[in-house]
C-alpha cells in the first residue's frame, strides 16, 4: 500500500525536513503519526499525496511509483486516497454541500448519487443540518468534521489526516476516530498525524513517531488482552 | 475596477481602428478625382468601372438634365481629354500625373446649378469625391500616408496583443482570488481538463461581454456621428459607417472569442506553473 524507502526533504538553507525515512504500511491498516510541531509530518503527507517532491529517496503508493508518475496518473492516485489537511482547505465561497460532492463530481459520480452519499456523509458527521451554509459561518471543529466527511465520502482506499481532532472536544474527538476505524473496517488504509497522545494510548493502534525529521521510533499496536 | 473597464476600452479602440481601416478602404475604392470646369464634372475611378455599376452611376445622374455624357478610357481619348479639360487648370503636371494612373474617367455635362446636387447624388452610393489636387499635395507632402492603412491594421494588431495581455491578467486575477478551489480540485484528482473548462468557460464568457458592452458602445458612437454627419458634415461618412459597423459585428465576437480562449489558456498555463 504505502511504501517510502530512504526518503530524504532538505530545503534550501539547508534544513532537513525528512532524513532517511523507510517504512511500510499495508492495506486495511490503521497507523498513527505522532512528534512534536516542525518533526516533518506534515512534510511527510505532502510527499504522499503527491504534492512535494523528495530530494532522494523512493515512494510507492497504490501501484504508483511517484518518481516517474504522469499527471493523468497523479490525478488518477488522488481520487483513489482522501485527506483531511490541517487547514482543512474548504473552499470559502461554497456551500458545505458543495465543498462535500466535489470528490464525487471529480469522479462522474450521477446527481442521485451525489446526493445520497452527500447526505449520508453529512449525517454521519452531523453536519447534515448546516448544508447550505459556508465554511466561515460554522466553528474551527465544525469545519473539520466537514473536512472529514470530504475525505471519506468518496470511500478511498487510503486515509491522510493531519491533526484530524485538533479542533474538536474529547467526545467529538471520539466520534470522528470512530468514523476512520469503520472506514478502516471496510478496508481503507487510514494514516493519522495527531499529537493526542491520549488518543494513541487509548486507541493502541500502530504507531509511527517523528523527531526532526527522523523516524525515531516505530511501536506495533498490543493486544489489548495483554 | 480599472481593470475591468480596460479591456471594454480596448476591444472599443481595437473595433474602431478596424472600422476605420475599412472606411479608408471603402472610401478609396471609389472615386478618387474630380474636376470640374463650367458645366462639366469628370470623375476619375480607380479601379475599371463595371458596365451595370457604370449604369447605376449613370442613372443617378440622369436626373440632373445632362447636356452630355461620356465614358472615357485612357487607350482612347486620354489625350483629347487633357488638352480639353486641363487647359483651365493651372497645374497640369499634377493632373497629368494623377490621371495617368487610373483607367477610366467619367465626363458628365450638366448646368452648372445642377452640379453640387449630382455631386450628393453621387456620395449616397459611397463615392468619395476628392480633388485631384488635393489629393496629389497631400500624397507630394506626405508620402507616408498610403501606408495609413498598413499602420491602422499593425496598430489593431498591437491593440489585440494588449488586449490578450490585459484579459489574460484579470483572469489570473480572478484564478488568484479563487485559487483555493483549484488547489483543493487539483488534490481531489481532477483532470487538466476538469480544471481548464471552467477557467476557459469564464475567460469566453468575460470576452464575449466585453465583446457585446463594446458593440452597444461603439454602436451608440457611430449612431451619434451618423446623425450629426448627415446633418451638417459630410453624407459619405452616414453612408459606409453603419455598413461597415454590422458587417464587422460578427468578426469582433470572433476575436473576443479568440481572445478569450487564448488568454484563458495563458492563465491555465500560469496557474499550473504556480502550484
Amino acid at each position: 500500500m504505502i511504501e517510502l524507502s530512504h526518503l530524504y526533504k532538505t530545503y534550501p538553507g539547508p534544513t532537513h525536513a525528512l532524513r532517511n525515512i523507510s517504512l511500510q504500511i499495508k492495506q486495511g491498516e490503521f497507523v498513527f503519526l505522532t512528534g512534536p510541531s516542525g518533526a516533518g509530518k506534515t512534510t511527510l503527507f505532502r510527499m504522499i499525496t503527491g504534492l512535494d517532491q523528495p530530494t532522494s529517496g523512493k515512494i510507492q503508493i497504490l501501484g504508483n511509483e511517484f518518481s516517474n508518475i504522469t499527471r493523468k496518473d497523479k490525478a488518477l492516485f488522488r481520487r483513489q486516497i482522501g485527506v483531511v489537511f490541517q487547514d482543512f482547505r474548504l473552499i470559502p465561497f461554497r456551500t458545505i454541500f458543495e465543498n462535500i460532492e466535489l470528490p464525487l463530481k471529480i469522479a462522474g459520480d450521477s446527481k442521485s448519487d451525489i446526493a445520497t452519499k452527500v447526505q449520508a456523509a453529512l449525517e454521519s458527521v452531523g453536519m447534515w443540518e448546516w448544508r447550505d451554509q459556508l465554511p466561515l459561518q460554522l466553528s474551527g471543529g465544525e469545519q473539520q468534521r466537514v473536512a472529514i466527511a470530504r475525505a471519506l465520502i468518496h470511500s478511498p482506499q487510503l486515509l491522510i489526516a493531519d491533526e484530524p481532532t485538533g479542533n474538536v472536544d474529547p467526545s467529538q474527538s471520539n466520534k470522528i476516530i470512530d468514523l476512520f476505524e469503520n472506514a478502516c473496517a471496510l478496508g481503507t488504509t487510514v494514516l493519522i498525524a495527531t499529537h493526542d497522545q491520549s488518543l494513541v494510548t487509548r486507541k493502541n493502534k500502530r504507531t509511527l513517531k517523528l523527531e526532526a525529521g527522523s523516524l525515531t521510533e516505530t511501536s506495533t499496536q498490543v493486544e489489548a488482552s495483554a | 475596477m480599472k481593470q475591468r473597464i480596460f479591456p471594454f476600452v480596448m476591444a472599443i479602440l481595437i473595433w474602431g481602428m478596424i472600422c476605420l481601416f475599412f472606411y479608408a478602404e471603402k472610401a478609396a475604392q471609389n472615386v478618387v478625382a474630380h474636376f470640374q470646369s463650367g458645366d462639366r464634372l469628370v470623375l476619375i475611378f480607380e479601379n475599371k468601372v463595371t458596365d451595370e455599376k457604370k449604369l447605376q452611376i449613370e442613372e443617378r445622374l440622369q436626373k440632373y438634365s445632362p447636356i452630355q455624357k461620356k465614358w472615357i478610357t485612357q487607350k482612347e481619348s486620354l489625350e483629347d481629354f487633357k488638352n480639353f479639360f486641363f487647359g483651365n487648370l493651372k497645374d497640369e503636371n499634377v493632373l497629368s500625373d494623377v490621371s495617368d494612373s487610373f483607367p477610366e474617367f467619367l465626363e458628365f455635362t450638366i448646368p452648372m446649378g445642377e452640379r453640387k446636387l449630382a455631386e450628393a447624388e453621387l456620395t449616397k452610393d459611397g463615392y468619395h469625391l476628392q480633388t485631384a489636387f488635393e489629393w496629389s499635395w497631400l500624397l507630394e507632402q506626405a508620402p507616408w500616408l498610403k501606408y495609413i492603412p498598413g499602420i491602422v491594421l499593425l496598430f489593431c494588431f498591437v491593440l489585440a496583443m494588449l488586449l490578450i495581455l490585459v484579459f489574460s491578467f484579470i483572469l489570473q486575477q480572478k484564478l488568484l482570488s479563487e485559487k483555493i478551489e483549484w488547489e483543493v480540485r487539483d488534490l481531489l484528482g481532477s483532470s487538466s481538463m476538469q480544471i481548464f473548462k471552467p477557467i476557459l468557460r469564464h475567460g469566453i464568457t468575460y470576452a464575449v461581454i466585453t465583446a457585446a458592452v463594446s458593440f452597444f458602445v461603439l454602436s451608440m458612437v457611430l449612431l451619434l456621428i451618423q446623425k450629426a454627419t448627415q446633418q451638417w458634415i459630410d453624407p459619405i461618412t452616414a453612408e459606409i459607417l453603419p455598413e461597415i459597423h454590422w458587417q464587422q459585428s460578427i468578426g469582433l465576437i470572433l476575436i473576443a472569442l479568440f481572445v478569450g480562449a487564448l488568454s484563458s489558456w495563458q492563465a491555465y498555463g500560469s496557474f499550473r506553473r504556480s502550484l
